[in-house]
């Protein structure tokens, strides 16, 4: 099988239950995430979360499997991202400029 | 001579105020409002009936339990009794980190209040900044504070405690952004789990 169309399985928590897909190492990782999303009940996007590995690395979830090295069948975690609040080197966040 | 009373002023204009708002919650376009003086309270405040958190309790600890196997090599309860859970958090080499803690005294009323404690049970007042890991936007969300760090993001008693009347606790709470294992999850997200060092100040 050449290198394009080499599959892997890769398997999402979310919430803790697991749900394993097959990727094309070549395709976005989002794909691979809006497929799990659907799966698991979401709404397939997958903006507003974020994808870790077991040792926390943030995974781009716009470039592709290869390019984040990951050509063999892997867990990785799926969950919210912080969302709103916090602060930038002490300056205050686009909500507190605009509503505190 | 004593100092006049600080008095704020609003101009209001109806167009700004949404339907059905109660003011002075949000006002638009107003760059500065002194909105964020309402009553603070927190779980030393027991405003639920405990019979009643109590049920909450058991349904988190339910979840809690049954999920935490899937992220053993991340997290692990390590003690459970109402209204408090502890989870023992591990660094990527297996070391314990911290400990979170999280109070549901007041659960689902008010949020979950959290705060980290050192693998001894000291409170950590404040984390070293190489150990905090900002987001996508380059928002850091954990903060030292007075009792403890503040973890800044929604779903957190001080999150919506803060932001009172922009995002209120009650619009969230059945959210899955605001799931008990999502939290935990999140706020493990937030530190460099690499570093096997992470506390610059301890009390």
């Amino acid at each position: 099988m050449s290198d394009n169309e080499k599959k892997i399985e890769v398997t999402f928590v979310i919430q803790g239950k697991e749900f394993t897909i097959e990727v094309n190492i070549n395709q976005s990782v989002k794909a691979g995430v809006h497929k799990t999303l659907i799966q698991a009940g979401q709404s397939g996007s997958h903006i507003g979360w974020e994808l870790r590995t077991e040792n926390g690395e943030l995974i781009n979830m716009d470039s592709s499997w290869k390019d984040q090295n990951i050509t063999s069948p892997t867990k990785l975690f799926l969950s919210k991202g912080a969302g709103r609040g916090g602060t930038s080197n002490g300056k205050k966040t686009i909500q507190d400029q605009n509503t505190y | 001579m004593a100092k006049k009373p600080f008095k704020i002023k609003i101009p209001i204009n109806p167009s700004d105020i949404q339907h059905g708002q109660v003011l002075p919650f949000i006002v638009k376009n107003i760059p500065f409002i002194r909105r964020r003086w309402h009553h603070r309270v927190d779980a030393d405040h027991q405003l639920l009936e405990p019979r009643v958190s109590e049920i909450f309790f058991k349904k988190i600890v339910k979840e809690i339990k049954e999920k935490d196997i899937t992220y053993q090599n991340i997290w692990r309860i390590n003690e459970i009794y109402y209204p408090y859970i502890f989870i023992d958090v591990y660094s990527t080499k297996g070391k314990k980190l911290f400990i979170l803690t999280i109070n549901l005294r007041n659960y689902n009323f008010i949020p979950p209040q959290v705060g980290l404690l050192t693998p001894d049970g000291k409170l950590i007042k404040k984390l070293k900044k190489s150990a905090i890991v900002s987001d996508d936007q380059g928002i850091i969300h954990i903060i030292a504070h007075i009792n403890g760090v503040w973890v800044c993001t929604p779903g957190i008693y001080k999150y919506h405690d803060f932001y009172f009347d922009v995002d209120r606790w009650e619009k969230v709470r059945d959210d899955l952004s605001t799931n008990i294992i999502e939290l935990i999850n999140r706020i493990i997200g937030m530190i460099d789990r690499t570093k096997e060092n992470i506390v610059e100040i301890a009390q």
